[in-house]
């Protein structure tokens, strides 16, 4: 990499700007009885994208509360037939109720996969920059496939191969995210995942919880330095600048905000964390961003995104 | 950084940026290439834009497609853009945001309370309203089946007790039973529809028929006005609440939310003591009996309360306060100068439940 550039990448957005938001959505939630959850979604997504600057431009966020909200439908439909189909066999079954619950954790684990890729394929077709969107370009069957597979082993090794399903899935999913045409591709592997959980496990354990933020930091330095982007020969890296200390402060500052503030703080503790990661990714590289062009395609079922959101996956990697 | 504020349209297209310049009127704004000589405008409707302001820059996205501009703070055109492009006031969003969040706050306050009683309140009520006795003892009965599961009868003293029911006037609509525990506990309770449960533990702190009557007059009115069912259908709101609240604030609000919840339950719950405490011994007057029963058998469980350590339930939810005490005694002078004349039957059926071993 000659002429290496250092891109600039900063977050913006203040605790008030982002409490107002959040009340505002919560105040029209309770009146709605929760429909408005979909637009509130939707209100807070653009705003924390408008806010993270990247080379001087933000981020946008183009989805809307009206295609969430048909997600957001189709996945409650889907749900309550599961739900009615366990509640009619629990009611009529009497015996069977153990197999009746066994299959349905196994149809929400089947979900799995379908819920990334869904959920993947609408966020990253609704988020862009500089005008040029994202897009998932993976295939679902292979995912799927992935996953069955390192699911089968991680059973078999009594969860041992977790890391591994955890690196191959995203990896799988990483390498196949675009911007324009340009391509992000995933180093991190199960073994070395693994590894590093192991040593933060027995490490926090012997020191009473203390490593816990060394643990954290060594799992974001995991996830950004592997990550790479790139453009035909031209490449960016990243790099976390994060530390232990640092994430010590972070986090214990942001429990005593929300405990203090009976959980009204919540706005002002997710504003720190942002600044914190903006402010400790190193991104350099020879890539000019000019030479991006809109390649990727729309897309706006937002199902599998709001499936995700009834488990409570959150936004998965 | 550029060293003078830039205007920069992005065409969704290509991600390299072109400076423009910009005009607005007729609600449109129209833009021109800084470097172009012919003349090419591309013209943009300031209805379908909206824009963002982070840090010293406004956003300004002109389509559904992408294409946007960005406009450093002291260019010429940020302020005739800005007031070309307003931000969003027609959505109830919009017009929440251009609210103080003092306000908001309040609002938001306001409607916790209000969600509260009607949870609470209202939907029980409703329910109370709607669910026809029969259903309640029903529900009663599948509760009395569930709690006995791990209880052991005592049989003689059930028998005896029931019989001593009997010979009292309880309830005009329901059919009081009554059953007894064998457990030190200091405790008795009343199910929708009927059942009473006493514990031989509370039995034992009695030395008088007459106040067996006061906790039988007692219990039973709890299930003569449907105090029992009133709790366990708001308790069943008050459940579905938390978990739409845990949902949508977190944990910590919502157990502060809870804690308030609670507190407000439990000064109800008194309320519906002393009415259970005022109608019971209304009970005890058309029964004969004397309404001083149930000053001593307050201020039994009130002993008991001292001597016994640990938790009783019917103590520590109901703490026998002086209050009701005083509020007891005043009841029973009104009548010091009544005769009583209560069946004989129940004393001889107090000696043989005193007298069962």
């Amino acid at each position: 990499m000659e002429n290496r550039t250092h891109y600039r990448m900063a977050y913006h957005g203040t605790g008030m700007d982002l409490f107002r938001i959040e009340i505002v959505n919560l105040i029209l939630c309770m009146v709605t009885l929760g429909f408005y959850y979909p637009w509130a979604k939707a209100k807070t997504l653009q705003y924390l994208y408008s806010q993270t600057l990247f080379e001087e431009q933000p981020f946008v966020f183009s989805g809307t509360g009206q295609e969430m909200f048909k997600g957001f439908v189709k996945a409650f439909a889907l749900i309550a037939i599961l739900w009615a189909g366990v509640f009619i066999s629990l009611w009529y079954g009497g015996e069977i109720i153990q197999l009746t619950l066994l299959l349905f954790y196994l149809i929400i684990i089947a979900m799995i996969p379908l819920i990334i890729h869904g959920s993947y394929k609408y966020r990253m077709a609704k988020s862009s920059w500089r005008g040029i969107r994202f897009g998932y370009t993976g295939e679902r069957s292979e995912l799927i496939k992935i996953f069955y597979r390192d699911l089968f082993l991680t059973i078999i090794t009594f969860g041992i191969y977790g890391s591994w399903l955890a690196m191959n899935i995203r990896r799988y999913v990483l390498d196949h995210v675009r911007i324009g045409n340009a391509t992000f591709t995933y180093h991190g592997n199960g073994g070395d995942f693994f590894l590093l959980n192991l040593k933060g496990y027995f490490l926090t354990l012997f020191t009473l919880g203390i490593y816990m933020f060394w643990w954290q930091k060594d799992l974001f330095e995991y996830f950004v330095n592997n990550l790479r982007l790139r453009q035909g020969d031209h490449k960016v890296a990243f790099r976390s600048k994060a530390t232990g200390g640092g994430f010590a402060g972070l986090l214990i500052v942001n429990l005593l905000i929300v405990i203090f503030t009976l959980g009204f703080g919540y706005a002002w503790a997710v504003t720190r964390t942002l600044n914190y990661v903006a402010n400790n990714i190193d991104i350099y590289g020879d890539l000019s961003f000019d030479e991006l062009v809109q390649s990727q395609s729309d897309y706006s079922d937002a199902t599998a995104d709001d499936m995700a959101d009834f488990f409570d996956f959150g936004f998965i990697i | 950084m550029s060293e003078h504020p830039r205007l920069l349209f992005f065409d969704a297209n290509n991600a390299s940026p072109r400076e423009v310049y910009a005009e607005t009127g007729n609600g449109k704004i129209y833009l021109s290439n800084i470097d172009d000589q012919d003349g090419h405008v591309l013209i943009f409707e300031t209805v379908n834009a909206t824009v963002s302001a982070t840090g010293n820059r406004l956003f300004i996205f002109l389509n559904k497609n992408g294409a946007y501009l960005s406009v450093e703070a002291g260019h010429p055109s940020y302020h005739d853009l800005k007031t070309a492009v307003q931000p969003e006031r027609k959505s109830w969003f919009g017009k929440m945001m251009a609210l103080k969040w003092p306000v908001l706050v309040t609002v938001l306050v306001g409607i916790f309370i209000i969600a509260y009683f009607i949870m609470a309140r209202v939907i029980p009520a409703a329910a109370l309203k709607i669910i026809t006795t029969e259903q309640e003892a029903e529900i009663g009965n599948s509760f009395y089946r569930s709690l006995m599961t791990t209880e052991e009868k005592d049989t003689a003293a059930t028998r005896i007790v029931n019989e001593f029911a009997s010979r009292l006037y309880l309830s005009e609509k329901y059919r009081i039973r009554i059953t007894v525990i064998k457990e030190t506990e200091v405790n008795a309770y009343a199910l929708p529809g009927g059942n009473i449960v006493l514990y031989t533990g509370i039995l034992e702190t009695m030395d008088d028929p007459d106040m067996l009557v006061a906790l039988l007059g007692h219990e039973a009115t709890h299930i003569n006005e449907r105090h029992s069912l009133q709790s366990m259908l708001s308790a069943m709101s008050m459940s579905l609440l938390r978990s739409m609240i845990l949902s949508g604030f977190g944990d910590v609000g919502s157990i502060v939310l809870e804690h308030a919840g609670t507190l407000e339950q439990l000064s109800y719950s008194r309320k519906l003591e002393r009415e259970a405490d005022r109608k019971g011994m209304e009970l005890m007057i058309r029964n004969e009996v004397n309404p001083v029963g149930m000053k001593k058998l307050m201020t039994g469980l009130q002993e008991a309360n001292d001597n016994l350590p640990g938790i009783f339930s019917f103590i520590s939810t109901h703490p026998m306060s002086d209050e009701r005490i005083k509020t007891a005694d005043a009841f029973a002078a009104a009548h010091k100068t009544a005769t009583f004349a209560p069946d004989p039957e129940l004393r001889k059926l107090w000696q043989q439940l005193k007298a069962r071993k």
